[in-house]
């Protein structure tokens, strides 16, 4: 199994360079997650990634995910996801809902450096507030499956909040750039 | 002379606590929070994601100092167990609020970086008495004019006696202000 996750792991990395050069728009992510049923176990994690907008709907995220409590940075993952925004564009629809599709790769398990079990992953965000168009984009309550690629045990995962900020958008601007 | 300069210190510190006078008083009394957090392995809370879900009251317009208190549930959110809901009161102290700051360029509002510390006795609701001590610091911590933004907020907790009982860290805390003052 160990041979299927490098080359899902190398395809999504190569995938998010290839996104990056039609980008429209760079958002940094931070936020909380958690995974109970399964996955690399309970606790409080934390998560940080950099995303890129994909045409009217869809943005490409890659993100690591880092435990914070009980034991700080026990387990780490690496990941991708692709979020196709579904009740309107991106830039333009302020209460949107997110539907992400994504791949999960264990890169510490147990405090231990190395590739471990990697996952998919189908994530839903009811509540996403903002837009890139504002600067900040705010994804609250998501839920989602997480599928085991190895052993095919199904888990959940949720996180309660996670903030996007977006340095390029024109919010950032000195106030009296902002209309140019 | 050690009398003067020790008199000299404390009038420059109330000072300095003293609402400024060159900006319009802040209406805001309290509001909401909530946030994040978990527990270190030799805490006496399992492992997962808590919530916390709280009110809280900011009534003093220090510039340094600040004091403010809350009441919130901790909740076992992830997974879920209504069983193990904590209660917990609270008393911040920010220490000063600095207006030029590195992380301004997140905030789309005008913001000043305010670290604070903080000091709680969390409690069970089956036993009162079982709870525990909790110090702790909000290193990162942001205000703007209607809420406070604090990440990565270490805690030591002290059993009923004092005794060392592990460590918490709260990933983020959002106060949100919503409770004005009475207009007189």
């Amino acid at each position: 199994m160990r041979r299927p996750s490098i080359i899902a792991f190398v395809a999504v990395l190569l995938t998010a360079a290839l996104a990056s050069a039609s980008a429209q728009e760079w958002g940094v992510a931070v936020g909380s997650w958690s995974f109970a049923g399964g996955g690399p176990g309970p606790g409080a994690y934390a998560c940080a990634g950099l995303s890129a907008g994909l045409g009217q709907r869809l943005e490409l995220e890659a993100f690591g995910v880092a435990r914070a409590t009980p034991a700080p940075f026990g387990d780490a993952l690496a990941g991708a996801i692709l979020g196709f925004s579904v009740f309107g564009p991106r830039r333009t629809t302020y209460f949107n809902m997110v539907l992400d599709l994504g791949f999960l790769q264990t890169v510490v398990e147990d405090g231990i450096p190395g590739l471990g079990p990697s996952y998919a992953m189908l994530r839903l965000s009811p509540l996403v507030v903002g837009t890139p168009y504002y600067g900040h984009r705010d994804r609250i309550f998501s839920l989602g499956l997480v599928y085991d690629l190895g052993s095919g045990a199904l888990s959940a995962t949720w996180n309660v909040l996670i903030v996007h900020w977006y340095p390029g958008s024109h919010a950032w601007l000195p106030a009296g750039d902002r209309e140019r | 002379m050690k009398l003067v300069r020790t008199f000299a210190c404390a009038a420059l510190l109330a000072a300095a606590a003293l609402p400024t006078s060159a900006e319009p008083r802040s209406p805001w009394l309290g509001g909401v929070l909530f946030s994040t957090r978990g527990f270190s392995e030799d805490s006496s809370h399992a492992a997962g994601e808590y919530l916390d879900l709280g009110l809280f009251v900011d009534p003093f317009d220090f510039a340094v100092l600040r004091p403010s208190a809350s009441l919130r549930l901790i909740v076992p959110l992830f997974p879920f167990d209504a069983g193990r809901i904590e209660g917990a009161a609270g008393l911040d102290l920010e220490l000063f609020g600095l207006r030029k700051h590195p992380l301004r360029a997140i905030m789309a509002q005008a913001s000043a970086y305010a670290p604070a510390l903080s000091a709680a006795r969390s409690f069970s609701f089956v036993d009162p008495l079982s709870g525990e001590w909790v110090v702790g610091a909000h290193p990162i911590r942001l205000r703007t004019g209607d809420a406070r933004y604090s990440f990565l907020s270490p805690e030591l907790r002290f059993g009923p006696g004092f005794e060392p009982a592990g460590w918490s860290l709260k990933l983020f805390e959002f106060s949100y202000l919503i409770f004005a003052e009475a207009r007189r």
